[in-house]
């Protein structure tokens, strides 16, 4: 197996520029084999390794995720794909996002193709169980020594109805093409080398319905929807997939589906099975649920017990004075000190428990602490309720 | 005559629950919020519910700011949810367990859910999912459900930290729709083959 390094380069590289950010790094290993049959390849027994590696502090989003696969004659494939999104602060209803990403593939005996996009997305959230997106991005592909174009306009929603949550989402993807008319049969819309370089302008719609629930310990993904292009004959596209977890660490997964042609990475469409374990790398699970972060405040973190007690951090870039205040302490007001880049901390004994606690920041009003949901007190203020374990 | 006796009864007890009185309010509180939060804190210790939550709210509302007349009565407010959720729980639950308790009633949980709760974790501890149950109903899931997610893993036996994911989980769903991710692929799909390989 040769497994090439460079997602996890690119990743390392993020998360190098993310240095000294307060953040959390988690990352899984799939392990699996299964059955595989792509459009335009020969069929077959495949084993294959996915590794993931996400960044997550504030606002940014850094990640990497490849999946390496090994075939009977020693054919071998990689796909890799290394993203950053950074999401402007909420303001009222509507969020915003850019996100960038590279894409690479790299196959035994045959050229690969890398191609770099960037998309500009605005997120509408009329309620807190529903959501719209509107995005829009341009790119190219660079394979065979040439570059192609992208561009892509998305549309999307999703909500909420009694535990699962249901998206549905019309895609839309405009490239340029490589190589000659498209053979009968082919579903994917890609050519290969040796036609005729000659190009042509293409788009695929991609129209999905999506859910994506949990039960009895597993995620449960399935996906549905059809593609559309008026060049190439439509097809039904789908995919399901399932993780139950068997320790914190390990979990069993699956999936099967019928995926369409990548026009960004050229990689055909395909049928497959897959079975296999799914190691869980980084942090340990919290020890604490803290009310839900929400995407335009800064963390707040209590973390595991040590013998001089749990670290207290609070993130309020431009603070001069950061005061705590909770049942922990008897409500009595203990200042926290600036260690970095707009985090303050302090070290307290907080025993397991349900706590309730507040913060005052420049001599402010009491409040729930950045990035916590506030809950309204008997007192006209807000406090925040976390447990810790 | 009895009335007489039972004014003359709480003059000479007075002074000594005053002297009893947790010094955290004394301190803290001013002499009138200290003695009234005091008898609060006594009658509720008599009627065996945790004295240490009201001691917590009398002080929290004085950090907050609040005044004499809403700390009593915030107090007072939390002995009646104290006693509430004992009728829920039973006399079996500790401290920790009924403040959990209260904190859900006072969310508009009803106590079926509790008992119901209870009755599947066998002796285990409540806390964390009484407290993932209320967080859930706070964070807009419907009570019904939230009850329905919550009983369903206490039914299959699962740890802490499982409540604790599943809280996490819904946080995650309730942030609203993203555009695809590119992490969000199925499950170990398998690199393709080159387009070449025939």
């Amino acid at each position: 197996m040769r497994l090439r390094l460079i997602a996890p380069l690119a990743a390392a590289a993020h998360l190098g520029l993310a240095g000294g950010a307060s953040g959390q790094v988690t990352g899984s290993l799939d392990v699996g084999a299964g059955t595989y049959r792509p459009d335009r390849a020969i069929p077959g027994g495949i084993a294959s390794m996915a590794p993931t590696l996400v960044y997550q502090g504030g606002r940014l989003r850094l990640g990497a995720t490849g999946v390496y696969s090994d075939a009977p004659g020693g054919r071998w494939n990689f796909q890799a794909t290394s993203f950053t999104q950074l999401r402007s602060p909420r303001l009222a209803i509507f969020e915003a996002e850019a996100a960038g990403q590279v894409d690479l593939t790299r196959h035994f005996r045959a050229h690969g193709t890398t191609a770099v996009t960037g998309e500009l997305r605005l997120y509408a959230h009329p309620a807190r169980w529903a959501s719209i997106w509107l995005g829009r991005g341009a790119g190219y592909a660079l394979a065979f020594n040439q570059r192609r174009p992208i561009r892509r306009s998305q549309i999307g929603t999703s909500a909420r109805v009694a535990g699962v949550e249901l998206g549905f989402s019309l895609a839309s993807t405009t490239f340029e093409l490589m190589g000659g008319p498209l053979r009968s049969g082919d579903s994917t819309g890609i050519t290969g080398p040796g036609t005729s370089g000659r190009s042509a302008n293409m788009s695929l719609t991609d129209a999905v319905l999506s859910s994506r629930w949990r039960i009895a310990a597993t995620d449960v993904d399935l996906a549905i929807g059809r593609r559309f292009s008026p060049t190439v004959p439509e097809i039904t596209i789908w995919g399901v997939s399932a993780a139950r977890d068997i320790t914190p660490q390990l979990a069993l997964v699956a999936g099967a589906g019928r995926s369409g042609s990548d026009p960004v990475t050229s990689v055909p469409g395909a049928r497959y099975f897959v079975l296999g374990l799914r190691l869980k790398v980084g942090p340990a699970p919290s020890t604490i649920f803290s009310p839900a972060p929400r995407p335009d405040n800064t963390p707040f973190r209590i973390g595991p017990a040590l013998p001089a007690g749990r670290e207290v951090k609070i993130r309020a870039p431009g603070a001069t004075r950061v005061e705590l205040a909770g049942d922990f302490t008897d409500w009595r007001p203990v200042e926290l000190e600036s260690v970095e880049d707009g985090a303050w901390r302090v070290v307290l004994p907080i025993p397991p428990g349900m706590h309730r606690l507040a913060v005052r920041i420049n001599e402010g009003p009491w409040q729930a602490p950045p990035g916590s949901r506030p809950i309204p007190n008997e007192f006209g203020g807000e406090v925040a309720e976390v447990v810790v374990e | 005559m009895l009335r007489l006796l039972t004014l003359g009864l709480a003059a000479l007890l007075l002074p000594c629950a005053l002297a009893a009185q947790d010094q955290r309010l004394t301190e803290r509180l001013d002499p009138a919020t200290a003695a009234a939060v005091g008898v609060l804190v006594d009658s509720a210790g008599q009627a065996g519910l945790p004295t240490e939550p009201l001691v917590q709210k009398a002080l929290e509302g004085s950090t907050l700011g609040a005044n004499g007349d809403r700390i009593r009565a915030a107090v007072a407010t939390l002995v009646g949810q104290l006693g509430r959720a004992r009728d829920a729980l039973g006399g079996g639950a500790d401290g920790a367990e009924l403040t959990a308790a209260a904190g859900a009633l006072r969310a508009g949980l009803p106590s079926s859910a509790l008992r119901r709760l209870q009755a599947l974790r066998s002796n285990r501890p409540l806390v964390v999912p009484i407290a993932v149950l209320t967080d859930l109903v706070a964070e807009g899931v419907p009570p019904d459900q939230a009850t329905r997610s919550v009983l369903d893993l206490a039914r299959d036996g699962r740890p802490d930290d499982e409540f604790v994911a599943l809280r996490r989980q819904v946080q995650i769903q309730r942030r609203g729709a993203r555009a695809p991710d590119p992490l969000d692929r199925p499950a170990l799909k398998p690199a393709a083959d080159p387009p070449v390989d025939r």
